[in-house]
């Protein structure tokens, strides 16, 4: 078997596993005590038939989000423990080994410390549930999805931390960088969020950006997507795309194994190169991070200066500080260090003047009508009180002309919104005050001054691809029927938007069931008629579309809101809330409640 | 059986070792001596196949160590401070290193045990003195029969009875198999009564690389007195004036070059003393880092 070039070394597996016992055998014993409290809770003996299956379905939550993401680590740590002092990494080296056969007896060993806890659970869960199963098939299945996904969910963490641990010469360090590093794509993604928005205006998080963070940042998105439940195993692709990965981390880990330099052993960082991108890595996690903390304690006003000025002081601590631990030194200050501060401040500083002059074309990007499908439109009415009211509109058009008015008016709209920046965040701000006002005071506080609306407008492309914003659209009562006014020339357009044809076009089941909230009730056939019936109104006429510009401010005619989301029947009056806590009430939405009533009681 | 070429390394803009060379003849007993930061640990791990040469080679018995088992195999190590895995005994140790030397001697093993008496088999090696972690080390190494030997401050922490003891076995080695030895102290009187060859290191670089023998009668120191009136005068070509000083009559001169050659001239100058003395290891090393390092020209001074 050790032949010249053979990766196996029976000496390096030997040192490997030579003491390595309490590693698996906590872990083990760990799963021994949580399964056996798991196997004795309520919740798997309410279906004592199903018990088994509904034992490994618990197994794998616990396991996959929780317990094999440690544990991998722990056993990199443990195996690659050698390489973090200068003696035991000289001493290990000048052995007659080669390193390809030292890191494959990492990876034999890797394999059995999960093999052995592996096997004593199979067994644990096969002699305790065995007896008394009508459906072993299922409760096969379910071991089999479980210990599949554990295993799935160990090779990627073995792997990452064996990657994070080349790259560094301090155990702890290589610890940090693995958990950092799990959920730092997710959590700086959500902080540039929170900064382009703030700059931004219409500027929707999400999409790739949030998704390509969600991939990059492996344990939140296993624990965001992978569930076990009544025999299936959501997320099955995804921890296969990890475990290949993990794969792809060992090959990695290996090559820079190959040239790992001993002599940097307990260094902050091996390789020579990464120095600069941790120190800046660092530095600029530092800025979004330090800076958001900080205007969260000395109380938020979106100052382009002083958000600069926060994320400039923020990022020099973290470069700083990086270096002080790259040298173990407080005396780091140098010409160098110096000009990497200025140049911290410089890209900061672009980076400001970016998103304050429009995110590089960002705030003024409006599709030509001909290249866009259709265009989505969710629109959330978020006032506390008043006929209008939480009222939330979800559209699709599909009509060229009413796309081109929208595209029209969202273009003007978006200069609009460039030439004043200030301008969403100034009626924003007076909406807030306004609506509170209304909450706690007196009830007609809401028709006295705002009401402010959510939008979205998702441009559909043919290929398949979008385009998406967001924003906060203040309706004020002196703007309505000013034809200079972009929200009153937004509710001039909504308004031509063929309502009842929209209506009919919709999957009435998915539309009911994505728009209530918190409430569950079965789409059956009676959602259905509804829906009908609505739809039949809305076509002869019966009802007039409101939703910005209500004439109930006007005339005080009688106004429907398309509160599609139908509220538990006991919400009969005005409920304060936001969002879809939509009110139905005899009062404000007569023929809607007639037809609630009619349907639903 | 030793041979590095052209060896250098640097350390983050550090030059640790400067086109180095150095050459071990098989079965010498090969002292490697320098001032602290020379750069003796690091070429010592080269030739363990630890450190990768930035550029320059490493070969022993004619192969190149680095990522060469069959090369290492032939090696024992015995570094300044020995690393020994947690809890792990002398049994413990023995099995890890029969498991890697198929050279491994048992028998070996077991005698030796009568040497290195006051090591308890079943305890942990970390909970031991320095002297007695050095003491199993040399027990463990030693039982794999290395063809060739690096060793770095190997006596130190030993006392002076070990130390003797130990010497001996890895002479009678040397004498008995042809080992060949590579030895790195500060400790210049006792490697001048092991070692047949030595280097000096300095800087990075090999100042001098001779057998001992050549070294001594290459370097002396002249102790002579000349009569009133005279001037001592210049030295001819081809010697090199080391050091020197007066006192009164008395010239003290450290003179590099050929021995009888030197006393013929230093005789024509018709000294009423004229005494050539050997240098010991500690002298010449002194003597010949004093035209290079600032610090011992003062000591000289």
């Amino acid at each position: 078997m050790e032949s010249k070039r053979s990766w196996f070394n029976r000496g390096a597996l030997r040192l490997d596993l030579h003491n390595s016992w309490p590693i698996w055998a906590g872990y083990t014993l760990f799963w021994l005590v949580a399964a056996n409290f798991m196997a004795t809770s309520t919740y798997t003996l309410r279906e004592p038939a199903l018990e088994m299956a509904r034992f490994w379905e618990n197994c794998t939550g616990l396991s996959v989000f929780f317990v094999t993401p440690i544990y991998g680590c722990m056993v990199a740590a443990w195996l690659l423990r050698g390489l973090y002092h200068s003696r035991s990494a000289l001493a290990i080296h000048a052995l007659p080994v080669q390193r390809r056969q030292l890191f494959a007896a990492h990876l034999i060993s890797g394999t059995v410390f999960l093999a052995i806890p592996t096997l004593v659970m199979a067994v644990y869960g096969l002699v305790r549930f065995l007896p008394g199963q009508s459906d072993l098939t299922q409760g096969l299945v379910a071991m089999g999805q479980s210990l599949g996904a554990t295993w799935m969910m160990y090779l990627w963490c073995l792997g990452f931390a064996l990657l994070c641990g080349m790259l560094t010469g301090q155990l702890w360090v290589a610890v940090g960088f693995f958990f950092t590093f799990n959920f730092l794509a997710v959590g700086l993604a959500v902080m540039v969020s929170d900064l382009c928005r703030k700059f931004l205006p219409g500027y929707a998080s999400g999409g790739g950006l949030m998704e390509a963070a969600g991939w990059f940042s492996p344990w939140y998105n296993v624990g965001m997507t992978v569930s076990h439940y009544q025999g299936t195993l959501n997320g099955a692709g995804l921890l296969t795309g990890y475990a290949l990965a993990g794969l792809v981390c060992m090959a990695a880990a290996y090559l820079l194994y190959r040239k790992r330099p001993l002599e940097r052993a307990a260094e902050l960082v091996i390789y020579r190169p990464l120095r600069v991108v941790l120190r800046w890595g660092v530095g600029l996690c530092s800025a979004l991070f330090g800076s958001s903390f900080l205007q969260l304690l000395l109380g938020s006003t979106s100052s382009p200066v002083r958000i600069f000025v926060l994320m400039t002081v923020c990022a020099w601590v973290g470069l700083l500080a990086t270096r002080m631990l790259e040298l173990k030194s407080f005396r780091v200050l140098n010409l160098r260090l110096t000009g990497e501060f200025g140049g911290m401040a410089l890209v900061l500083a672009l980076f400001m003047v970016a998103l304050n002059t429009g995110g590089l074309g960002y705030v003024t990007r409006v599709p030509n009508p001909d290249k866009v499908d259709h265009i989505d439109l969710s629109l959330y009415n978020q006032a506390y009180y008043g006929p209008v009211a939480g009222s939330d509109l979800e559209l699709t058009l599909t009509d060229r002309q009413q796309m081109e008015e929208l595209i029209q008016w969202h273009r003007e709209y978006s200069q609009l919104l460039l030439q004043n920046a200030d301008y969403p965040d100034e009626k924003y701000n007076g909406v807030v005050q306004s609506t509170e006002a209304a909450a706690y005071g007196t009830r007609s506080g809401w028709a006295e001054e705002y009401h402010y609306n959510s939008m979205m407008i998702r441009y559909q492309y043919p290929n398949g691809g979008s385009m998406v914003r967001n924003y906060t659209v203040v309706t004020t009562r002196q703007g309505v029927g000013d034809p200079n006014d972009p929200d009153h020339q937004l509710a001039q357009v909504l308004s031509r938007v063929d309502i009842p044809a929209i209506l009919e076009s919709w999957a009435p089941y998915s539309q009911i069931y994505q728009m209530q909230e918190g409430v569950s009730y079965d789409a059956g056939s009676r959602n259905r008629a509804f829906m009908e019936a609505l739809a039949q109104d809305l076509r002869e006429g019966n009802w007039q579309y409101s939703f910005l510009e209500d004439p109930a401010f006007r005339d005080q005619e009688a106004q429907i809101t398309l509160n599609i989301d139908y509220s538990l029947p006991e919400s009969r009056g005005l409920v304060q809330g936001n969002g879809f806590d939509v009110i139905l009430s005899e009062e404000y939405t007569p023929r809607a409640w007639e037809l609630y009533t009619q349907y639903y009681q | 059986m030793i041979q590095v070429k052209n060896l250098t390394k640097n350390f983050d803009g550090f030059k640790a070792l400067d086109h180095l060379d150095l050459h071990v003849p098989k079965g010498a007993v090969y002292g490697l001596v320098g001032p602290n930061g020379s750069g003796k640990s690091t070429v010592i791990r080269h030739i363990l196949g630890s450190y990768i040469p930035d550029s320059g080679t490493v070969e022993v018995a004619g192969q190149p160590v680095w990522e060469n088992p069959a090369v290492k195999a032939i090696m024992g190590n015995i570094p300044d401070d020995f690393y020994f895995p947690i809890s792990a005994d002398m049994n413990e140790m023995k099995k890890h290193y029969q498991s890697f030397y198929s050279s491994f001697d048992q028998e070996r093993f077991e005698k030796l045990a009568s040497i290195f008496t006051s090591i308890d088999r079943n305890k942990p090696l970390r909970s031991f003195s320095k002297g007695m972690q050095k003491q199993a080390a040399f027990w463990l190494v030693m039982s794999c029969r290395p063809q060739v030997l690096v060793l770095d401050e190997p006596v130190d922490g030993l006392d002076p009875v070990m130390r003797r003891q130990v010497w001996s076995v890895l002479l009678s080695d040397v004498a008995e198999n042809g080992t060949t030895v590579l030895v790195s102290s500060h400790n210049l009187r006792e490697l001048e009564d092991v070692c047949d060859h030595v280097g000096i290191l300095y800087k990075g670089r090999m100042l001098l690389e001779r057998s001992l023998d050549e070294l001594q009668n290459n370097i002396v120191k002249v102790q002579m007195a000349l009569a009133p009136g005279r001037e001592l005068a210049p030295l001819p070509e081809g010697f090199q004036l080391l050091h020197q000083s007066v006192l009164g009559r008395v010239h003290t001169l450290i003179i590099r070059g050929e021995q009888q050659a030197l006393e013929a001239a230093l005789a024509a100058q018709e000294p009423v003393v004229l005494d050539l003395l050997p240098l010991s290891l500690e002298e010449i090393f002194i003597y010949e880092l004093g035209g290079q390092d600032d610090g011992i020209k003062e000591i000289l001074v």
